[in-house]
């Protein structure tokens, strides 16, 4: 009964959600798929603002925060629907012929991908490393006492915020046995949502092709079957390049609030590598660029909101500094005094092996797209600019993070695989900037989708 | 320019100097596949396999590059290049398979275990795979194969590279995700009804049952210390990990990533996980522990009982097969 109860509710939300967005979403598939994502971090992050206002985790209450938020979504959709004149201009899909022999194989293929994936994830428990030590842990504590005070005791509980852990509690409350099939409905998102994204800007056959090669990449399938942080933070990161990129060539204001509430979500999931400092930077840039300034004002809150929340329950628990701006100037002198030819080629070294080098093919499919389009087109795409400006940031964070991180830990060239999952959702940014690139050589003629 | 416009008379030598080329670097792949990488580098300095595959792609990019701009004819012996295009497009897709095969069977196996039954390096044949398919589709599309004009005139020249680097992105990722979704569907398949406990065994095998049995063999607001986290106590000695499977117990290590501080009621007693041999140094506790009782289970047949002694010695324990637990006075 409660599970029904729960299911309902949940889909009652995530419909309310995709309402948000009418006029957007390309496909009922897409909009369920986005949804579902953007409902898991509002809903995990809601419980956890109620946690911190004195609502212990408890099944009934689980039902009463999803019900408030179905309910007060509900009402945002019917006044953004009704008050404001929603233009379809983001509807529209690449004209494509039938679908062929080919098409169909690919597409069954990744039918087969999504349901082994799924059904695989409700027979699995939680059994994997880091979400037995950390996230999986702090549901079980959630569970069991209703607060974090006694997971806070007993020692490693902070570093990552709460998102997998919060929404791991809720499916116990519900009486799942197991939340794996969370994280495998991530991917099937993931996969739904760069499909969609694509077939805005291209026809069905490349668009398939490119989301057939993002979703059999090999740590994406593994990590559907995981309960890591790693798939989730990926899909959040990949979504929010992606429909940033549609904001900034279809200029639709709602790409840019889909945008932050995903950011949002990834922010919520994953805290310690900053690249939201370059995504948020990006979309403002973006949203200043377009006069968009409710915008701005939206992906700014959201960003704060959850550094703020987070980071200062961290703080108020924790001996050392957990915030950026408390640490930045640590972070450089620490940076400086690593600065040397040998320390830079031993880490170079290191990101070439565990984040360039498993992904060195979509990297130089990429960047030939891109030289193909400047050399033959004497252009290249704003948004593929964006999306390549995001992917060297990342890197050289990624390279900065690592000198750093030589000064703190001796064993820093040991995590490598470490490395390699937490820039999983480079991959996938590579695929869709090599799509995007390739816009200009196909003398596109677009149709309006008929709904 | 006129000078390369030249050259357009001298395509056809230039073609069999590029497929000459090609074969001879397949040749030296496939030697490193069968013996080992870095046989052709000891034996010629400059020699890299990218290196030479690298050459290779210039070389056939810059002949497309030749014919596209400056329309060059095909050679006479035109029937001979088609049946060769064809021989590359058979061999390629053997080799594809093959390699498909081996990467397969080293997934499922071990590592190594390619090499150490068929010493073949799976590797190695996958640059071979990547270089024959290339040159399958360089002879294609000099051939103007009518798939390959599908494309649009501006990315066509560059479909022979593009194909090889998807081949080599998409056929190792299909086949370890094909591999993933194997493993973990085959113990479900065959044990649809499975509980929970079996499903943990089958993952974390005999550490989950010692778990299980701590947590019959102590109370819940049991505290309990374990070993400090180094081989050969990789598991035994995780607070985080143990602390999951013992909660709401306590757990405290002598490198206490707890702020928890209180005296430990029990002590686990662990051997090595590691496959070492059992001695007083892969033993847990080191040092002798007065004792109000210790439960100790037998791994091999899974008997657990209750001895009813005062002190706990390492060196008793040493010889016997159990794991246990302490209960200290």
């Amino acid at each position: 009964m409660i599970q029904i109860l729960f299911i309902s509710l949940f889909i009652a939300f995530i419909t309310s959600i995709g309402k948000l967005w009418n006029g957007v979403f390309v496909h009922w598939s897409e909009r369920i798929a986005a949804s579902y994502t953007v409902s898991i971090a509002i809903y995990t992050f809601t419980l956890f603002v109620a946690y911190l206002a004195g609502l212990p985790f408890s099944t009934l209450h689980s039902i009463l925060v999803l019900m408030a938020l179905w309910l007060i979504t509900e009402f945002l959709g019917w006044v953004i629907n009704k008050k404001i004149k929603i233009q379809e201009t983001s509807k529209s899909i690449i004209k494509s012929k039938n679908v062929s022999t080919w098409e169909r194989v690919l597409f069954g293929i990744l039918g087969i991908i999504g349901v082994v994936s799924v059904v695989t994830s409700f027979y699995w428990p939680v059994r994997d490393w880091d979400s037995l030590v950390l996230y999986d842990f702090r549901a079980k504590v959630f569970l069991h006492t209703g607060g974090m005070e006694d997971g806070i005791a007993r020692g490693y509980f902070f570093g990552y915020p709460l998102l997998t852990s919060i929404i791991h509690t809720v499916a116990y409350q519900a009486g799942f046995s197991t939340p794996t099939f969370l994280h495998s409905f991530y991917y099937v998102s993931l996969i739904t949502c760069v499909f969609w994204g694509l077939r805005r800007v291209l026809p069905q056959s490349w668009a398939l092709f490119i989301t057939f090669c993002i979703a059999i990449y090999s740590p994406l399938v593994s990590h559907s079957m995981m309960t890591y942080t790693n798939l989730a933070y990926t899909t959040y990161i990949v979504l929010t390049v992606l429909y940033s990129g549609l904001w900034l060539k279809l200029r639709d204001f709602r790409f840019g609030t889909l945008s932050g509430l995903l950011l949002f979500g990834s922010m919520w999931t994953r805290s310690n590598e900053p690249f939201w400092l370059i995504s948020i930077i990006l979309m403002l840039f973006v949203a200043v660029r377009f006069r968009q300034w409710f915008v701005a004002l939206f992906q700014f809150l959201l960003v704060y909101m959850v550094r703020a929340l987070w980071v200062g329950f961290e703080q108020d628990h924790l001996t050392y500094q957990r915030s950026i701006t408390s640490l930045l100037p640590n972070y450089i002198q620490s940076l400086l005094s690593v600065l040397n030819p040998q320390m830079l080629i031993q880490v170079i070294e290191y990101i070439w092996r565990y984040v360039i080098y498993p992904t060195w093919f979509s990297f130089l499919l990429a960047v030939m797209a891109m030289s193909i389009s400047w050399w033959k087109m004497k252009k290249i795409e704003e948004v593929v600019l964006f999306q390549s400006i995001f992917v060297v940031l990342v890197i050289g964070i990624t390279v900065a993070g690592t000198l750093i991180l030589t000064t703190t830990d001796l064993k820093w060239d040991q995590i490598g695989d470490s490395a390699q999952r937490m820039t999983m959702f480079l991959n996938p940014i590579l695929w869709i900037i090599l799509g995007f690139s390739i816009t200009p050589f196909l003398n596109l003629d677009k149709k309006k989708h008929a709904k | 320019m006129v000078y390369l416009q030249r050259l357009t008379k001298y395509f056809p030598a230039l073609l069999i100097t590029v497929l000459c080329l090609g074969l001879l670097v397949c040749f030296t792949l496939v030697i490193e596949t069968v013996t080992y990488p870095g046989f052709m580098s000891k034996r010629v300095p400059i020699y890299n396999n990218w290196l030479a595959i690298l050459i290779v792609i210039i070389f056939s990019q810059a002949i497309i590059f030749l014919k596209e701009t400056y329309g060059a004819m095909l050679p006479k012996w035109q029937t001979l290049l088609v049946t060769i295009s064809k021989l590359l497009l058979y061999l390629s897709l053997i080799l594809v398979l093959l390699t498909a095969v081996l990467y397969v069977l080293e997934d499922i196996n071990y590592p190594n275990f390619v090499f150490s039954t068929l010493h073949i390096h799976h590797k190695g044949l996958l640059l071979v795979s990547i270089l024959v398919t290339y040159l399958a589709f360089f002879t294609q599309y000099i051939l103007k194969n009518d798939f390959l004009s599908k494309f649009p005139a501006v990315i066509g020249q560059f479909i022979p590279v593009i194909g090889v680097l998807i081949l080599g992105y998409l056929l190792p990722n299909t086949i370890q995700s094909s591999t993933v979704l194997i493993n973990n569907t085959q113990f479900m398949i065959a044990n649809p009804t499975a509980t929970y406990e079996q499903k943990m065994e089958y993952s974390w095998g005999w550490f989950y049952t010692y778990m299980q049995f701590i947590v019959t063999s102590t109370p819940p607001d049991a505290i309990i210390a374990i070993p400090k986290q180094k081989a050969p106590w990789v598991n035994s000695g995780n607070a985080g990990l143990v602390r999951y499977f013992l909660y709401p117990r306590y757990v405290v290590d002598p490198l206490s990533i707890t702020t928890f501080e209180s005296t430990p009621t029990h002590a686990l007693i662990v051997r090595n996980e590691m496959g070492l041999e059992n001695t007083l140094e892969t033993l847990w506790p080191l040092v002798a522990t007065s004792s109000a009782n210790i439960h100790v289970i037998d791994p091999n047949t899974k008997e657990t009982k209750v001895l009813q002694i005062d002190e706990y010695k390492p060196e008793d324990f040493v010889a016997t097969p159990y794991w246990g637990v302490i209960t200290l006075k």
